[in-house]
């Protein structure tokens, strides 16, 4: 096994020298680095050439600049032993490469991780339904969607998005009421959309298109009526509801059902009452320590939620213990989710005020000059998220969806797992021990790629929505004929595909025991 | 899209612009807002900052260097840094009085007296006096070289130890003789500059500089005086290095540096920075009358993102580097949230052709046979109408659409229209006479990247093939470079920036100026341009262009077609902004901008 990856490792770094170099000559032979200067008139014109000349060595043949180039690697790599200056050279106006890369690296993270990560599970999820729904109304209508999805070039969506979810959202929201005609639309959608996923026989399929219609219409008809969307909150009974639902979830994937199931439901519902009782106690009794939390903050009190829930289980899981610790923890983790969505929720009417009735926008990816409060900092930064996050999660959730979808069926015709229904287990038990298990093997090589391929931005999104990340730091040199930084952005995405697909072909061994065995 | 200095290369610019005749309609509205953002929540936090929308992050504090001049730049300073004069869209100088006064007060040698307002002080609060004067003459003067050095420029001498983007004219000014706390200097010019009115302008906090370069700034920068009067090129050298590239900021503008080193002269003072945007505000210690607005942000937003942006609400003006019909098409169906002007910018398109001993372009017949057969209304509806409709066939060589002048050339000069109709027979005989019975091959050059100068260079085809030419599109990725290649091209098509400057167009048309490219040579040309350098009253300047112009017109060097259409949209909240066709940018009036409900 050393060995094999020793020698995979030598490949990789072979491979990544060589792209280096390709695309070093490719850059410098794509354009004029001095085009820009053109049409200048006057003395700085030759004041300028000369000095982006002296930047980026033009006077030297291309192989001598990629040598300089690599030297400047080769100072990065050598700085913990020389403590050498590490630049990554420079770009085109002589500034440093390196900080520009760390930059763009932490702003592509913010933008892509949260879209990889949701259209891997809604990917996932969907993709699943629709195998196990196979030829349905459902199955088709997704196919469709993630087609669509799928061969829409993203600056269309960006523009659709920019439009549709931003700019006349925006304007619906300064006068946030909606006509009867819209309202029964959205009910009667919602109806089929449930009713479809569901499926069954005839009698279950109205009954349920019957409560998802009423179940979507009337919460939103309340919600307009009551003017919610000027001043949203989930409020006591939101948080309420969100933790009664959550304990239904957790208790019913991991508890099972009938008597057995009992503990766990116990614990979840404990575990529910818990976050319900944060929520008081958060809002009502510690004053204003909730309004000053922050990041850190957050995080130790989801740590301490966890605790509680694991604490739960153990000591009123009985026989279910594991499961029961799992489920509660997740219960109360998830209800805590809602609690600091509440608080957000808060900050809404100071971000309307201060973006004049605007809070999603199109561009950039904060609004300027706010107030340091966390709570409205940070709504102003998820306004700013959720329409790229949404162009990118669109499209790579249309992958995840395909190739799920087709790995489900292909494990759903395995021999193993009508061994396993006829032997009696619950059709979820088979769905979620036997089947999934097997499903996220495969999915593991797509997963470790779309990782890597998170750091590489994305080129268009990052440009329409006006992010200065890994992507627009692409465009740009490649548009100034600038290869320092360039080759920085090829030098990091290039080893981290590399090192990606090293890491799935040897998780895909510890993955799989037949690998390992052969 | 890039925009450095003086506009977008024509090359990238308006790729979009379609070739499609039909037009659209550009007539700005000035309707109320119906906009409903007051009914829900108060709005009155965000109506003290107005946010302008610029296609890239301003990259630099001192915007006078050779790395860091560009247009964004440019647009911050108009805020931020006060002047002696500012430039007014039809291209005439305004003295700022508030800022300081300065009057001629010879004529030989040129000397202009320049002085400070009483109470004129960087936002800080240190004067803006003897110092601040002195580093300006060093770094634009060329004149302070270390012995040394290196050469960059490949001139022969060693390069002087400060790069400022141009030393045009400064480079003509003596020494200031001020002593350290005096609000008056003398510019004293060695020889006669024409454009010695706008010289007044990039001055740089002295007393930062000083500091940062090692020295004292004690004593109203006494000691900076002192080594600048004593060509003390050792103590000066770090000084010089921090002016060069001490004031840069982080790439994408990910914040400002410590507010202490970029103090402002100006309305506005530097705030903060974050991501793209930089904020300023009101300047407590600008001793004019103050702006209206308290807050400006500027926000960096791609080009094609401009339009929606705004309608959005998260930008209040921009100016996009290059406008199609499409953007028009965009701003009309916003029109109840925000109107725009459309107008002639300063950059022009036009034919550079090649007249080197030997070239196709040599024999003076050809060249006016060209003239003839470019379609020049043809071009003018297509590319510009269909964006600003009065726009129109350009005519003048010196002049812009907007400039009193540009009427007075027109009426003056009847020679400039002889070519503003299409005579295919014209030229036809034209090329005989100068002996073609072949086609003559023509290697028209012209951006590869550009769909709009290729569709252009077809219509030309269309026209000038019909004449006895064969044009070639010569489409070429490098064109920039290779324009002082000799013999590389026969005609070029590309545009210019012009700065409305008297002199800005001379090292294009004298014999062996820099920018000539293709050879061009005319004694009335050169005699009217030797003139013009040494006026020292601009309006003298006019009748001697108007002679060169009609020589340019007889013995033509190039082919001149439009004035590049420009475009400026702002939201119906901001009251009092103006399109100004030169290139500062929409901020040039910033301190009159409103805002209103």
């Amino acid at each position: 096994m050393v060995k094999y990856i020793l020698r995979r490792a030598g490949i990789a770094l072979v491979i990544v020298l060589a792209s280096t170099a390709l695309s070093f000559f490719l850059v410098v032979v794509s354009g004029d680095p001095l085009e820009d200067l053109a049409q200048l008139r006057g003395p700085e014109k030759a004041s300028k050439t000369a000095l982006r000349t002296q930047v980026m060595h033009l006077d030297k043949p291309v192989i001598v600049r990629y040598g300089y180039w690599l030297a400047e690697v080769g100072r990065c790599l050598a700085k913990p032993f020389t403590g050498a200056e590490c630049t990554l050279g420079s770009d085109r106006q002589g500034r440093a490469v390196l900080p520009q890369l760390t930059q763009a690296m932490g702003s592509t993270v913010r933008l892509v991780l949260a879209a990889t990560i949701i259209a891997m599970f809604l990917g996932i999820l969907v993709g699943l339904v629709t195998a196990l729904r196979q030829y349905s109304v459902f199955d088709y209508a997704t196919t469709f969607v993630a087609f669509l999805c799928y061969s829409m070039p993203s600056f269309w969506i960006a523009t659709m998005l920019k439009q549709y979810a931003a700019i006349d959202f925006n304007n619906w929201l300064t006068n946030p009421t909606i006509g009867w005609g819209v309202l029964l639309a959205i009910a009667l959608a919602g109806g089929v959309i449930w009713m479809l996923i569901v499926g069954g026989d005839r009698k279950l399929r109205w009954m349920v298109f019957g409560v998802a219609t009423v179940a979507t219409g009337l919460p939103l008809l309340l919600l307009v009526r009551l003017g919610w969307f000027s001043a949203p909150r989930l409020g006591l009974i939101g948080v309420i509801l969100s933790a009664i639902v959550m304990a239904w979830l957790w208790s019913t994937l991991l508890g099972g059902s009938g008597k057995r199931a009992w503990p766990v439901r116990k614990v979840c519902a404990v575990a529910a009452g818990l976050g319900v009782a944060a929520y008081l106690v958060l809002n009502y009794v510690v004053g204003t320590f909730w309004d000053h939390a922050n990041e850190g903050i957050i995080l130790l009190l989801a740590a301490v939620a966890a605790l509680a829930g694991v604490a739960a289980g153990h000591f009123l899981g009985g026989v279910q213990k594991s499961q029961a610790m799992k489920a509660g923890a997740l219960t109360t983790v998830t209800t805590g989710v809602f609690i600091v969505l509440d608080r957000l929720l808060m900050a809404y009417p100071q971000l309307y005020s201060q973006t004049r009735g605007h809070p999603i926008a199109t561009t950039g990816s904060q609004t300027p000059n706010l107030p340091d409060d966390f709570w409205f900092v940070s709504l102003d930064r998820i306004a700013h998220l959720v329409l790229p996050t949404a162009a990118i999660a669109l499209i790579s959730f249309a992958g995840y969806t395909r190739y799920t979808r087709a790995t489900t069926l292909d494990v759903l015709n395995q021999d193993f797992i009508r061994t396993a229904r006829s032997k009696g287990l619950l059709p979820r038990t088979v769905v979620v021990r036997h089947v999934f298990r097997n499903v996220m093997i495969p999915i593991s090589t797509l997963i470790a790629l779309d990782f890597a391929g998170v750091m590489a931005g994305a080129v268009v999104t990052e440009t329409i929505f006006g992010w200065s990340g890994m992507g627009k730091l692409f465009s740009t040199s490649l548009t100034n004929v600038d290869p320092n930084p360039l080759m920085a952005y090829m030098l990091v995405t290039a080893t981290l595909i590399v090192v990606m697909n090293l890491v799935a072909d040897i998780a895909y061994a510890f993955l799989d025991p037949r690998i390992r065995i052969k | 899209m890039k925009r450095r200095l003086l506009i977008a290369p024509a090359g990238l610019m308006a790729a979009a612009l379609a070739l499609s005749g039909c037009t659209q309609s550009g007539g700005s509205t000035e309707s109320t807002s119906s906009a409903a953002a007051s009914e829900s929540a108060p709005v009155t936090a965000a109506l003290t900052t107005v946010t302008v929308g610029i296609d890239e992050a301003p990259d630099a504090y001192n915007t006078n260097t050779s790395a860091a001049n560009s247009v964004y730049n440019a647009w911050v300073d108009n805020a931020t840094q006060g002047s002696f004069w500012k430039m007014q869209p039809d291209g005439s100088v305004k003295h700022d009085e508030e800022y300081g006064h300065f009057e001629k007060v010879s004529d030989d040698p040129l000397t202009i007296e320049y002085t400070w307002a009483d109470d004129a002080k960087w936002s800080d609060g240190v004067a803006l006096d003897c110092d601040d004067a002195m580093l300006w003459w060093a770094a634009f003067s060329g004149q302070v070289v270390d012995p040394n050095g290196e050469d960059a420029d490949g001139d022969g001498q060693p390069d002087p130890i400060f790069q400022p983007a141009s030393t045009s004219g400064t480079e003509k000014v003596k020494m200031p003789t001020c002593e350290p706390g005096d609000k008056t200097w003398d510019m004293v010019f060695t020889e006669n500059y024409a454009d010695w009115e706008v010289l007044g302008g990039g001055f740089m906090p002295a007393h930062i500089a000083a500091e940062q370069g090692g020295l004292s700034a004690d004593n109203d920068g006494k000691a900076l005086i002192d080594a600048i009067k004593n060509n003390d090129i050792a103590a000066l050298t770090p000084v010089a290095e921090f002016w060069n590239s001490g004031w840069e900021y982080q790439a994408d503008l990910v914040a400002l540096p410590d507010l202490s080193l970029i103090p402002a002269s100006g309305y506005y003072k530097y705030d903060n920075a974050a991501n793209g945007t930089l904020t300023l505000v009101k300047n407590d210690q600008w001793w004019g009358t103050p702006a209206n607005i308290d807050t400006v942000v500027i926000k960096a937003v791609s080009d094609a993102e401009l339009v929606k942006a705004l309608d959005n609400g998260e930008i209040d003006i921009f100016q996009p580097s290059a406008v199609s019909q499409d953007t028009v098409a965009q701003l009309d169906a916003i029109a109840d949230k925000a109107s725009y002007e459309v107008g002639s910018s300063w950059t022009y398109s036009h034919i550079d052709l090649d007249q080197h001993d030997g070239a196709v372009f040599d024999d003076i017949l050809v060249r006016q046979a060209f003239l003839k057969c470019v379609p020049r209304q043809d071009l003018v509806d297509k590319f510009v109408r269909t964006v600003y409709p009065e726009g129109d066939v350009l005519d003048s060589h010196e002049f812009f659409p907007g400039q009193p002048e540009y009427t007075q050339l027109l009426a003056e000069a009847k020679s400039v229209t002889l070519y503003d109709e299409v005579d295919l027979a014209g030229a036809k005989a034209l090329l005989e006479q100068a002996g073609y019975t072949e086609p003559v091959d023509v290697r028209l050059m012209r951006a590869q990247q550009s769909d709009m100068r290729g569709q252009q260079v077809q219509l030309i085809k269309a026209s000038c093939d019909q004449a006895g030419f064969n044009i070639i599109d010569a489409a070429d990725a490098e064109w920039s470079s290779k324009l002082d290649q000799q013999g590389a091209w026969d005609a070029v098509l590309f545009a210019w920036a012009g700065s409305g400057l008297l002199l800005s167009a001379e090292p294009q048309y004298v014999t062996g100026g820099g920018q000539n490219y293709g050879g061009y040579s005319n004694a009335t040309v050169d005699e009217m341009w030797s003139q013009i350098t040494q006026v020292t009253d601009p309006d003298d300047a006019t009748p001697l262009k108007i002679t060169a112009e009609e020589a340019l017109w007889a013995d033509p060097y190039n082919v001149v077609l439009y004035a590049n259409p420009g475009l400026q949209a702002h939201s119906n909240h901001l009251i009092g902004s103006v399109f100004n066709p030169t290139q500062y940018g929409p901020t040039w009036n910033i301190n009159e901008w409103t805002l209103s409900e």
